[in-house]
């Protein structure tokens, strides 16, 4: 076929057609704004989202650049440099590492670095500048506190520097600092490029080649690409493209930008909503475009008659959907982003990330508009083909009725018409229509209430429980610091006991203590214990497990754990095997043993390395050993529990009194209850204890769990609050439209029924009709798809979460239905206002 | 020479006792530069004709030619291109596009098929029907015997081989009608159109050159 230039004349018809109808319009434009809203709060939050892990991922690693090439000469540096891909180049000198005794635990760098440099490692003076003169320093908070150093410019700063195995003391003057970080596997000092000259000769041979390892003086290059994608391939052609081999070079890319850090679930749920919102907006946008087409059916006919193709009229339909959708979508994704940041801050104070970046990447913004615009096209296609497909002829006769197939009833009944049963039948006059409704109505609903159940699900007690006990818990800081190597386990000293139990409010505190110990195996019945236990798990513990194991208990001696447990404590233990009497065990030569094993698939009974009834020497730190009976199995929560991960280890549990005489006094950690309404006042006393008085304690408060319960609580809400808000009026939409439609579609069969005697009252009360059944049709599919969904959501997504427990409930479903017949109600009687205005006669001329 | 030819042409509706035979075997044979008149009464299948003429209906059998191509073997896609460039049509009920102004009316079948506008003949098209001061004006703007006069402007745009008029005058008062049906008979003479009109008005139909009759799908040659 001849390729013609007609597209012009299609356009701008489909555009004064839409300038005509401007009002009706309305509902698609709206329609296709919300649609985009919710696209774009969708990805805005998921965009923050992967930026905030991506910040705090760089944080970790120490820099901002995507990619760096390590341990070159400045020749090398010149060459990559002038390459046009690299983008923000910038290099530092290794000197060496301070060694100071006071930096033990803090591994720090000394390195000259360009000011570029130190910007994309987040350690740019704050306050002071780079070092310039021979012996300044500019250097991390974090060092200088460590050093004992105040933080002032010119302040002396005594180092020890490892310059490749040699150490060189040197004092240096402060001229800048910064906030350190202590996330970040290293920290920095920065000396001056004359010191960096002074001290270190300029290496001669490549790194790869020299025979030792000296890394003093080669030059470490940071760099960015244009984007982010496959920065690792594009490191390795960066490469070789200057002529290096890859196994000569030492090259890393910045996993920030590598991992996203989204989970799965996480994705998941984000593909849920993405398909949710489709799909609803789907409904809308479809519902509107096949209401206007079948409306203006006869002028598809008309402009078929006068030569329109198929094509061209597909495209008419087509055009239109993207003239409002130029209008829609744009207003639509602003509207959404500033939602979306709105809600931004009740989703990031859940996840341990700081909310540092906030800057919407053009990328997600396309894909909002992306998926938006997917929507209106797929939505548009149906009644695109359903215009095309019209023959000029049939046009000239269609009405609604004719659209959809037709139902033929064999017989119909005579009956006695009530207005109730014209609106039924009104109702079915377009199945389709009145099916699509319904779901799009039924979606928001179905959604709140699923939102609903899950927040009503989430409960306080079992979230507490798996994070504490008691109103409040007192150890040592480095307890609950999993960063720290060498955690205190006596940090609840005697005279910390004497301070909480001369506290007023306090009820009741228990004390759980800990150490580590090693248990004595012979060699003999190492063997026998693996046989036992390779038994039990074979298919988990490999021919490496066991050798690995072998070396472990090397010295006849298994790493183990020991708790001495009061009263209490001894009531929260979860018993697995064997018979516990509480007489027998106060004697103190029986112990409990733990279960462990859960590594290699093991539950309960299972995972015991002693069984009961076995006997178990114990060595305790002081060298003296004691030999005890096992009477049974056990465990304690994880909350109670040392909170360590052994992956080879048994755990043992002695009574308190045995624990004090043996191993000592100070406990790990101590759970306290307060007396009825104190509970406030008490944790105020201990937050002030810990924070001024003892301040190598930690305070754990049941108060605070609850306030981050609620913010969880509240981002549910407010998310999910908001979701199935849009959703429902789109809902509403689709209804409005439905009814509003139908009435304007039969305006003249309403002005012929009232010529044949009708009154309004009666015309008012079957459109009252129409819309009640349209509700109740929504409720009975709202509680069908509610209870399936509850179901569905529970035993998928929701039962991972462990503090949930299930309500079913259909309230918000029940509670909405009165509103939502009041408000088809109002809907009826503005539309009949409306129409009362004109005469009879008027719409009765008006279709001709 | 022929424009139009039909053979044998036939629309049955229904089957066995119910069957209506809407056309009943129809040969028609139009020659270049006539104005054809079909008269009948309603029901006779005068508009049946009219469309399967046009390509807007199918026949259950029989042909129809329009410049020598046989129109039903055509694609539907192809049919409906041959239409637009081929035959005019002018309807009862005027049938313009309600939100394109008078000119853009007339020019849209041709902006369809991406031509050009053939500009003097075109002026003279719209001149002849007396729509220079109109052609700005929206189609809800202008009286019956004015849209009309839009409507055959239309289906001239395209110089097409045969102009089909249905009821061309059926909306509109007998003077007015008179206009109307002498105008379409000075463009006949003017730009050697050919034409084929139906109508119900023996009045109207003596304007044409030639009329034929119609009577239960059969035409009664004069």
């Amino acid at each position: 076929m001849k390729k013609v230039k007609n597209r012009q004349c299609v356009r701008h018809l489909s555009y004064r057609i839409l300038v005509m109808k401007r009002k009706k319009n309305l509902s698609a434009v709206l329609a296709i704004m919300l649609t985009s809203i919710l696209f774009s709060a969708l990805f805005t939050i998921g965009s923050e989202l992967v930026a905030s892990f991506q910040a705090s991922t760089m944080r970790q690693v120490g820099g901002c650049r995507m990619s760096g090439v390590k341990y070159i000469l400045p020749e090398d540096y010149e060459k990559l440099k002038n390459d046009p891909a690299v983008k923000n180049p910038s290099y530092r000198i290794i000197v060496g590492d301070a060694v100071n005794q006071a930096l033990k635990k803090l591994s720090t760098e000394v390195n000259y670095a360009q000011d570029g440099n130190a910007e994309g490692m987040f350690c740019l003076p704050t306050t002071g500048h780079m070092p310039e003169e021979t012996y300044e320093i500019a250097a991390s908070s974090l060092v200088l506190s460590a050093l004992g150093v105040p933080l002032r410019l010119g302040e002396k700063v005594p180092l020890e520097i490892d310059i490749d195995g040699k150490i060189v003391k040197q004092e240096f003057t402060l001229c800048g600092y910064w906030e350190g970080d202590r996330v970040s596997m290293a920290q920095q000092c920065f000396v001056s490029r004359k010191y960096c000259d002074m001290m270190i000769p300029v290496p001669e041979v490549p790194f790869y080649k020299q025979k030792g390892t000296k890394y003093a003086g080669y030059w470490m290059m940071d760099f960015d690409f244009s984007n982010s994608f496959r920065i690792e391939g594009k490191t390795k052609e960066l490469l070789k493209r200057n002529g290096y081999r890859l196994k000569h070079m030492d090259y890393g890319v910045n996993w920030a930008y590598v991992t996203s850090g989204v989970e799965p679930e996480e994705a998941a749920s984000f593909s849920a909503v993405l398909l949710l919102i489709l799909i609803s907006g789907y409904l809308i946008i479809y519902n509107i475009f096949s209401l206007s087409v079948a409306e203006d059916i006869r002028n598809y006919g008309l402009y078929k008659t006068i030569g329109m193709t198929g094509r061209q009229l597909r495209r008419l339909v087509r055009s239109q959907a993207l003239f409002l959708s130029a209008a829609g979508i744009p207003s639509g994704l602003i509207i959404g982003i500033v939602g979306g940041n709105l809600c931004f801050p009740f989703v990031i104070e859940n996840y341990s990330v700081s909310a540092a970046s906030r800057r919407i990447s053009p990328v997600f913004l396309l894909c909002a508009a992306l998926f938006s615009f997917l929507t209106v096209l797929l939505s548009v296609s149906r009644p695109a083909r359903l215009a095309a497909k019209v023959s000029p002829v049939e046009a000239l006769k269609y009405t609604e009725t004719s659209s959809g197939s037709f139902r033929k009833k064999k017989t119909k009944k005579t009956k006695r018409v009530s207005m109730r049963s014209v609106g039924w039948s009104n109702l079915l006059r377009n199945r389709k229509k009145a099916a699509l409704t319904v779901c799009s109505l039924s979606l928001g609903l179905v959604l709140f209430n699923s939102v609903y159940v899950a927040v009503r699900s989430f409960s306080l007690d079992s979230y507490t429980s798996q994070l504490m006990y008691g109103d409040a818990v007192l150890s040592d800081a480095s307890f609950t610091n999993m960063q720290v190597l060498k955690r205190n386990f006596e940090g609840i000293t005697e005279k910390v006991q004497k301070d909480l139990d001369g506290m007023e409010g306090i009820e009741s505190r228990h004390n759980v203590y800990y150490s580590d110990v090693s248990s004595l195996v012979s060699d003999d019945a190492a063997e026998e214990k693996l046989s036992a236990f390779e038994n039990r798990c074979a298919d988990q513990f490999s021919k490496d497990d066991r050798s690995w194991f072998r070396q472990i208990m090397e010295g006849d001696r298994l790493e183990c754990e020991l708790y001495g447990l009061d009263e209490w404590g001894l009531e929260q233990m979860e018993e697995c095997a064997g018979e516990f009497d509480r007489e027998k065990f106060s004697s103190g030569n029986y112990a409990v043993a733990g279960t462990w094993g859960t590594i290699w698939g093991l539950e309960g009974k299972d995972g015991i390395f002693y069984q009961p009834g076995e006997k178990a020497t114990i060595q305790f730190p002081d060298g003296k050993t004691k030999t005890y009976e096992i009477m049974a199995a056990g465990n304690i929560p994880y909350a109670l529990s040392s909170r360590g991960f052994t992956m080879v280890g048994a755990s043992f549990f002695i009574p308190e009194a045995e624990f004090k005489e043996h191993v000592g006094t100070s406990a790990m950690l101590t759970v306290l209850f307060t007396e009825d309404g104190k509970r406030d006042t008490v944790s105020e006393r201990l937050q002030s204890y810990t924070e001024t008085e003892k301040t190598d304690l930690s305070c754990m408060l049941k108060k605070t769990y609850e306030e981050d319960f609620m913010k969880y609580i509240r981002m549910f809400w407010v998310i999910g609050g908001l979701l199935s808000l849009c959703i429902g009026v789109i809902g509403m939409i689709n209804f409005i439209n439905a009814m509003v439609m139908g009435i304007i579609s039969r305006k003249r069969e309403f002005a012929i029924m009232e010529a044949v005697g009708m009154t309004g009252r009666q015309l008012k009360q079957t459109l009252i009709w129409e819309g009640n059944y349209y509700m109740l049709l929504t409720a009975f599919v709202s509680v069908i798809f509610a209870v399936i969904s509850q179901k569905l959501l529970f035993k998928t997504f929701l039962s991972e979460i462990w503090f949930l427990q299930y309500h079913f409930s259909l309230l918000p479903v029940l509670a909405s239905l009165p509103l939502l017949l009041v408000f088809s109600w109002l809907l009826a009687e503005a539309a009949w206002r409306r129409m009362g205005k004109e005469s009879t006669i008027e719409r009765l001329r008006e279709m001709e | 020479m022929e424009v139009l030819c039909t053979r044998q042409l036939k629309k049955y509706y229904g089957t066995k006792e119910n069957q209506v035979k809407a056309l009943d075997g129809v040969d028609l044979s139009v020659k270049q530069g006539e104005f054809a008149a079909i008269v009948g009464t309603s029901g006779s299948g005068k508009s049946t004709l009219l469309h399967m003429l046009g390509g807007l209906d199918t026949p259950t059998e029989g042909k129809v030619f329009i410049d020598g191509k046989d129109i039903f073997s055509l694609k539907k896609d192809e049919l409906i291109i041959f239409r637009r460039r081929k035959i005019g049509f002018v309807f009862q009920a005027y049938n313009l596009i309600p939100v394109l102004n008078v000119y853009e009316n007339i020019v849209f079948p041709l902006e369809l098929d991406g031509n050009t506008v053939d500009q003097p003949y075109l002026e003279d098209v719209i001149s002849t029907l007396g729509l220079s001061e109109k052609r700005t004006s929206m189609p809800n703007q202008l009286s019956g015997g004015q849209q009309q006069r839009v409507a055959i402007a239309r289906a001239l745009a395209t110089k097409p081989a045969i102009l089909l008029a249905d009821e061309p005058t059926g909306n509109l008062d007998s003077r007015t009608s008179q206009d109307v049906l002498g105008l379409m008979k000075t463009i006949g003479e003017r730009f050697g159109q050919t034409m084929v009109m139906i109508t119900h008005n023996e009045e109207i139909a003596q304007m044409a050159n030639r009329i034929l009759r119609m009577e239960d799908g059969r035409l009664l040659q004069k």
